[in-house]
C-alpha cells in the first residue's frame, strides 16, 4: 500500500518541482528584464506603448 | 456600439518617446501642472508592461478645465466628457496621432495630488526643454491595489519585482563600494 501510494506521488511531487522551476526560471527572466531598463535613464524607457488599430487600417 | 468601428492592438510596442514630448510640451503651454500615473508611469519607472494610453493625475478637473482645453487644443484632440457625472475623468484623444489621455483628479488609493508629487520624479527631455512629474512606484502599485480591476491584478507581480529591484539598486548605490 505503502509502496503503491508513494509511486502515485513521485510524479505529482515531480511536476510540483517542474512547476516551481518554471516559476523561478521566469521570475528570474522578468528580473533581468526590469534590471536592463533600470541601468536606462528614465527618458529612454519609452518603449512601451500599444497601437490601437481600427477595423480595416492597412498594417 | 453599432457604427463604432471595433479597435485592436498591433501586438507589438513602440517607442512612446515622442508622443510624450509633444504632450508635456503641450501641457507645459497649457499651464497645466500633471503626475504621470497608471501603466505608462509604471513603464517609465522601468516596468516591463505596456499601455495605450496615459494616466495623468491633475490637482482639480473642474478648475482645470479651460488649461485641459488648451492641452487639446495644442495637441489637435478633443476632450471627451465622461457619461456619467460622478465620474472624475475626462479624455483627452485624438485617434489619428494614437493619442489618448485619461485625466483624473481623484486616482484611486491615492492621496493629494502634493504628497504624490513630493514622491515623483521629474522626467526632462533635452536640457532646459519639456519636464513632467512621474509618480513613485509605491504610488502606482497602491493605486492599481485600490482599483482592483483584473487588468490591474495582472500587473501588480512585474511592478512589484520592478520595485524590488529598483530598492536592491538603491541599497547597492547606498553602500560603500570595497
Amino acid at each position: 500500500m505503502n509502496s503503491a501510494s508513494s509511486k502515485k506521488k513521485a510524479p505529482s511531487r515531480d511536476r510540483e518541482l517542474a512547476a516551481t522551476a518554471d516559476l523561478l526560471e521566469s521570475e528570474e527572466a522578468d528580473r533581468r528584464r526590469i534590471r536592463a531598463l533600470l541601468r536606462l535613464p528614465m527618458n529612454q524607457r519609452t518603449n512601451f506603448l500599444r497601437v490601437k488599430v481600427g477595423a480595416g487600417t492597412a498594417l | 456600439m453599432a457604427g463604432c468601428p471595433a479597435l485592436r492592438y498591433i501586438p507589438f510596442t513602440m517607442n512612446a518617446e515622442p508622443l510624450i514630448r509633444k504632450i508635456v510640451r503641450a501641457a507645459n503651454a497649457a499651464r497645466l501642472e500633471v503626475i504621470v500615473i497608471g501603466n505608462a508611469g509604471a513603464a517609465l519607472n522601468g516596468a516591463p508592461v505596456t499601455t495605450v494610453d496615459f494616466d495623468f493625475f491633475v490637482r482639480d478637473i473642474e478648475g482645470s478645465m479651460d488649461k485641459i482645453r488648451a492641452l487639446a487644443k495644442h495637441l489637435s484632440a478633443v476632450v471627451v466628457l465622461a457619461a456619467s457625472p460622478l465620474s472624475r475623468t475626462v479624455r483627452v484623444e485624438n485617434e489619428k496621432d494614437n493619442l489618448y489621455i485619461d485625466i483624473i483628479d481623484c486616482p484611486a488609493g491615492l492621496p493629494s495630488f502634493a504628497s504624490v508629487r513630493k514622491r515623483s520624479m521629474e522626467l526632462e527631455f533635452g536640457r532646459g526643454h519639456s519636464c513632467v512629474h512621474v509618480a513613485s512606484l509605491d504610488d502606482i502599485i497602491r493605486s492599481k491595489k485600490a482599483l482592483g480591476r483584473p487588468k490591474d491584478n495582472a500587473v501588480l507581480p512585474l511592478l512589484e519585482l520592478t520595485l524590488d529591484e529598483q530598492r536592491k539598486q538603491q541599497e547597492e548605490g547606498a553602500q560603500p563600494r570595497p
